[in-house]
């Protein structure tokens, strides 16, 4: 069964994702972020962190794809075709060779199984012993990593400032 | 049973196929949507790693990732709309203003 439902969910993100990689329209590619993203939030909860699907959905889903899809209309954007610059077969060709060595190697890798590392105390007894996993999350996040966590908040204004600073028509 | 490996490997899939996305595609925009969907694969296959160690740490990256990547489709998309104010096009072989 969790076999099953990982092979939906992953299958319809690979499907979507190569639906945005070659959609003509940007909307449409939009459109099919936002699939990759929900899927991506179910696979999350399949994988034990509930708080960050939520996160996944709220962040990406809700804002950042609504960034984007405001920005493609607010842009009167020409299809792309329409401006050929006669290179594109030969960057098309190199591109996708490149891509599928590149998943190629990291699959050779992954399944070489190279991995270790010490394992943490946050087995899902414990888990359930904080109260669930927003409550684990934040544990870790206000104790150990307090520090970026205050780092982010600077990060975040600092993107704001520059936004608008980038859009204003001219500074005085 | 679904193992890390299923993940790791759905991940690299989906990190290739971003990758593919940012090399062949032209509209600038889309090359960014790309960057997105290569964050992302990156994301779960750190919330695997975190299932799989019993740890809470690859989570807390996750969730610094998002904020960062906030923080960048907003700049990112800022400066594309200034870009498109001032050359009319997103087609990044005629953004090259820059190039020696």
């Amino acid at each position: 069964m969790e076999l099953l439902l990982f092979y939906i969910f992953g299958g319809v993100t690979v499907l979507a994702s190569l639906g945005l990689v070659s959609g003509k329209n940007p909307v449409h590619s939009a459109l099919f972020m936002v699939v990759v993203f929900f899927m991506m939030a179910a696979l999350f909860v399949m994988l034990r962190a509930e708080f960050l699907a939520a996160a996944q959905i709220l962040v990406y889903a809700g804002a950042i794809m609504v960034l984007f899809l405001f920005v493609i209309m607010l842009l009167r954007l020409q299809p792309e075709e329409l401006r050929n610059t006669g290179r594109q077969g030969y960057q098309r060709f190199f591109g996708v060779i490149l891509g599928v060595v590149l998943v190629i190697q990291i699959a050779l890798t992954v399944k070489g199984g190279l991995f270790k590392g010490i394992m943490g105390s946050f087995t899902p007894e414990a888990v359930k012993g904080f109260g669930g996993n927003t409550e684990a999350v934040a544990a870790v996040m206000f104790t150990d990593y307090l520090f970026p966590f205050e780092l982010t908040s600077a990060i975040l204004l600092m993107a704001i400032v520059g936004a608008v600073v980038l859009t204003k028509k001219e500074l005085k | 049973m679904v193992t890390q490996e299923h993940y790791l490997i759905l991940s690299a899939i989906l990190f290739g196929i971003g990758a593919i996305g940012v090399l062949v595609r032209r509209n600038a925009i889309i090359i960014f949507m790309c960057i997105e969907l290569m964050l992302n694969a990156v994301n779960l296959s750190l919330v695997a790693f975190s299932r799989q160690m019993n740890s809470i740490d690859g989570q807390v990256f996750v969730f610094f990732i998002m904020t960062v990547a906030a923080a960048e489709a907003a700049i990112g998309l800022a400066i594309m709309v200034s870009l498109f104010r001032n050359k009319e096009t997103l087609n990044v072989d005629e953004i090259n203003l820059m190039k020696w």
